[in-house]
């Protein structure tokens, strides 16, 4: 493997942000999540839960719920507006203000032709969904408590609002209410206080689930509107519930950080006569869970502890492979750093901001494992704040550490930065071509001559870097296919070509001399995570969600005989196990058979050199060979070197100098700022 | 001279009218309640006359007491009860004439404060003559809005209120939070290593807090001059 110098790297003080809510699209299994800072993803469930799509966030959005009708997403908050995104080119396209007050829930019909909110001023609204828009169409009878959730009957005809209290069943074609239910204030001094129904489902035979802030489902009769049992599932609040497709298993979430499961079933064997029985819990979150779904096989969960839960229903699964085990995630899946490799600078992205910092020094050598003597610690030589209200989407440093640009959803900066060993000043480039406007990804040319922006219809723009400023070059375009977005970029060393990855899994890539497309990549069914070009062989090197790799040699316009090798022999069971990304693909100048990869959890370097592992080998094996001599080591060694030492790994990256960069951000750290979580009684504590 | 048995003389002023005020209680009889409530008592005063009645008495002290008839001390006494009720309702009748006196005052003053009732007609009558401009009048550029700003700082608050609404709901009292310190505290304390808490393994955690508690514990050291120079 080598021996490198490492730089640990703990000043990124990456903060997530807390998932508020989950819709689920049944029909084209994406799971989109609003997170408190506004932002919005779209994860892929059926390809390892990849973070296909985000829709980056602005500051005092309030968002508070989502909805998808059909394929098109919308989504409600509390600045009083309905939102509907663009998810083609991950933007918002348009807001529109109820003029209710702040909206509490957002929900659409079963049928996908109304979408129904719950407003502060006690009003259910309807809008119409048209083709291109929404329209108001009318009230529902206005209440005297605000309306926190709503759930349709899945014919339509009626609508259930949980509010202060009560729970009320409307009737959508008059608009009056058909049955009031008074929620218990329960015992104790939550007596003082009103019950609020967090959360409410409408199942098709009549039920009316509630979730509310006494810690009780309780399920009631909407033709007789009164309480049918109720369940005491926790001592704080039930703040979310979610109904399986097939309506037979309900979830609930709680400020404590459980998800209750209960199911429809019978008591006894055989007879018919089926109830809701609590069944499973789960406790995989240490801070209020604010949304649940549940998928066909899976239950999903998110909350303040800012991490995306995947449970799998054991009971629904056949097969035992990577989509029956627990998934946790805690990162995007996109990078937040960018290096300047020759000048030693690591930009950090941020929401509000940006941080320019350069790496510090060591002095002495040591043996493997062991730290060195920080010379001069690495300092922080900029802060950037946003103009504006959005938060940041893409940023990318030079790799010689002359500009930083970024991009936000509505504007693009370009800076020249000019770094003497004590001073550092920074310029805006103000007059920028009036195509650069807004990127959905950045990229800098190896030789800093150039910036590549992607933007609108999957096509990407160049522009010219030099001192008297950005000059547009030209445009860079698809010779077919969708117009996705594009979240990938990778240039070559050379400066010759550029390969380009959307969320339609195309890969493109461009002649950047004659600025026309070169060829296209044979579509894979698993979206690209990371792709790197090799900078002697100009082969584009590609990692999937699904852990697979290829490396398509660009000049020939075919994979390489290498990478027919690892998909016929196979890859290892461990590798593709692993259940977090790769997010960047790098190359060793010095040795050219060795691509370094890395995931959440590990660091490893292919050799290309090396017999690829069968699944009898040992794959991590890095230990064992040490223990071996010369010769043994030869025969044992295999193409993945793995290193499991870092945890929490944000980036890696490889310096001219032959030492690494480890960012790593560990979970402990986000953890301690997260917002306070509910006392929880331990045995023994 | 023989032992007169002495009758304690029957103390019976004959009170004129004019010192009705000054009856002093000796009069000897229940009063049933509803015939009169407002019979002052007053205090025994020391006047002339009195003295007169004394000296009086004095005078008189060998000879017989005089007889009074019955029914002359029966018409006296019944007169004073008279008497008192009429001055009780004398009393009400002053009181209510003051009463109705301010009154009087106050709606002439409030009439003085209005506007003349000939104004206030004037402006029903009077037709609106300046109205709204109609607003599609106006062009203005395509990127403008035109936004009240009260409705503006209203919506916000609006926001803010329902943030703290939810807040308060999760957050506030009645709600049983702790720290994430504790939390991560107790997972390692039953965690497969066991370790310290995580205030004291984390140096990172309240950094501020500790350099702040060692800069004033080192003052107060310097302060209370406990380490000798």
């Amino acid at each position: 493997m080598g021996e490198f110098k490492v730089h640990r790297v703990r000043f990124f003080d990456y903060m997530p942000s807390g998932i508020r809510a989950l819709a689920f699209n049944q029909d084209t299994e994406r799971m989109a999540v609003a997170r408190m800072d506004g932002s919005v993803e779209v994860f892929h469930c059926s390809d390892r839960f990849f973070q296909e799509k985000i829709i980056p966030g602005r500051e005092q959005c309030g968002i508070e719920g989502l909805s998808w009708v059909g394929e098109r997403l919308f989504s409600a908050g509390l600045n009083g507006g309905i939102t509907e995104y663009d998810l083609t080119n991950q933007k918002v396209k348009y807001t529109i203000d109820a003029y209710g007050g702040p909206i509490w829930t957002i929900t659409g019909n079963q049928q996908g032709t109304h979408l129904a909110v719950g407003c502060e001023d006690g009003t259910v609204k309807l809008f119409e969904v048209n083709e291109d828009q929404i329209q108001f169409e009318r009230n529902l009878d206005r209440q005297k408590s605000r309306i926190i959730s709503l759930s349709w009957h899945p014919s339509g005809s009626k609508i259930a609002a949980g509010m202060m209290d009560m729970i009320q069943v409307f009737n959508v074609e008059t608009g009056h209410s058909i049955h009031r239910m008074l929620a218990d204030r329960g015992a104790g001094t939550s007596r003082s206080k009103e019950c609020v129904v967090w959360s409410v489902v409408y199942l098709s035979d009549g039920t009316i689930i509630t979730g509310d802030s006494v810690g009780m489902v309780k399920l009631w009769d909407d033709q007789t509107g009164t309480l049918i049992k109720s369940h005491n599932v926790t001592k704080c609040d039930v703040l979310a519930l979610s109904v399986s497709q097939n309506e037979d298993s309900l979830v609930a979430g709680t400020s404590e950080g459980i998800v209750v499961q209960f199911q429809f079933v019978s008591m006894v064997l055989e007879k018919d006569d089926k109830e809701w029985v609590r069944t499973r819990t789960f406790r995989n979150h240490t801070h209020d869970i604010r949304a649940v779904a549940e998928i066909t096989t899976a239950v999903v969960s998110g909350g303040m502890d800012a991490q995306l839960v995947v449970r799998p229903l054991l009971d629904k699964i056949e097969v035992r492979s990577a989509a029956s085990a627990l998934r946790k995630i805690h990162f995007p899946h996109r990078r937040l750093v960018s290096c300047a490799r020759k000048s030693g600078l690591m930009l950090f992205q941020y929401p509000g901001h940006l941080e320019l910092w350069r790496l510090g020094e060591s002095e002495g050598k040591g043996t493997p494992g062991s730290s060195l003597f920080v010379k001069r610690n690495p300092e922080k030589l900029l802060q950037l704040k946003v103009k504006g209200e959005d938060h940041i989407r893409c940023s990318a440093v030079s790799p010689c550490g002359g500009w930083i640009v970024y991009s936000t959803a509505s504007t693009l900066r370009l800076y020249r930065l000019h770094c003497d060993n004590n001073n550092i000043s920074i310029t805006k480039i103000s007059k920028l071509p009036k195509v650069l406007s807004s990127a959905n990804q950045l990229c800098f040319s190896s030789d800093s001559s150039h910036l590549f922006s992607a933007s609108a219809q999957s096509s990407v723009h160049i522009a010219s870097l030099s001192q008297s400023g950005c000059k547009f070059v030209g445009t860079l375009k698809p010779k077919s296919g969708s117009h996705q977005a594009i979240h990938l970029l990778a240039a070559s060393e050379d400066g010759k070509w550029l390969a380009s990855a959307n969320s339609d899994h195309e890969v493109h890539i461009y002649n950047l001399q004659t600025q026309k497309a070169h060829c296209t990549v044979p579509v894979y069914s698993s979206a690209v995570t990371a792709m790197g070009i090799h900078p002697a062989t100009n082969c584009l090197f590609m990692m999937h969600a699904d852990q697979q790799m290829f490396e398509y040699s660009i000049e020939q316009k075919q994979y390489t005989d290498w990478s027919r090798t690892v998909q016929r022999k196979g890859l290892h069971r461990f590798w593709v196990e692993r259940d977090t990304p790769c997010l960047n693909v790098m190359f060793n100048p010095q040795n050219p058979s060795h691509v370094i990869l890395h995931d959440m959890y590990m660091l490893c370097i292919i050799d290309q050199s090396l017999p690829l592992p069968d699944d009898k080998t040992q794959f991590y094996n890095q230990l064992t060979l040490k223990s071996l001599t010369e010769e043994q080591r030869k025969s044992q060694s295999h193409a993945f070197k793995v290193c499991k030492t870092f945890k929490d790994i944000l980036c890696v990256e490889l310096m001219p100098d032959q030492s690494l960069v480890v960012v790593e951000r560990p979970l402990e750290d986000i953890a301690t700022q997260l917002p306070a979580p509910i006392k929880q009684k331990k045995f023994a504590t | 001279d023989s032992v007169h048995h002495r009758r304690p003389p029957p103390v019976c002023f004959v009170p004129s009218r004019d010192h009705i005020q000054r009856v002093v209680g000796f009069l000897i009889w229940r009063v049933p309640s509803s015939v009169c409530t407002k019979i002052r008592l007053n205090t025994f005063k020391e006047t002339d006359k009195m003295s007169e009645l004394t000296l009086q008495f004095e005078s008189s002290d060998d000879e017989l007491p005089e007889e009074v008839a019955f029914d002359a001390s029966k018409s006296v006494a019944l007169k004073s009860v008279k008497d008192a009720l009429d001055a009780a309702k004398r009393e009400k009748n002053l009181l209510k004439e003051k009463r109705r006196k301010k009154q009087q005052l106050f709606q002439e003053q409030k009439k003085r404060k209005l506007l003349p009732q000939e104004l206030l007609e004037e402006f029903d009558t009077k037709p609106q003559n300046v109205h709204m401009e109609n607003m599609s009048d106006f062009s203005l550029p395509v990127s403008y809005r035109v936004m009240r700003i009260k409705d503006e700082s209203a919506a916000k608050t609006l926001q803010q209120r329902a943030t703290d609404f939810v807040q308060s709901r999760l957050y506030g009292p009645g709600t049983k939070r702790t720290t994430n310190a504790e939390l991560l505290s107790l997972k390692k304390k039953r965690g497969a290593s066991q370790g310290a808490a995580v205030e004291f393994a984390n140096k990172k955690l309240g950094a501020c807090k500790k350099a702040r508690i060692k800069r004033s514990n080192k003052r107060f050291i310097r302060q209370q001059k406990l380490i000798p120079f």
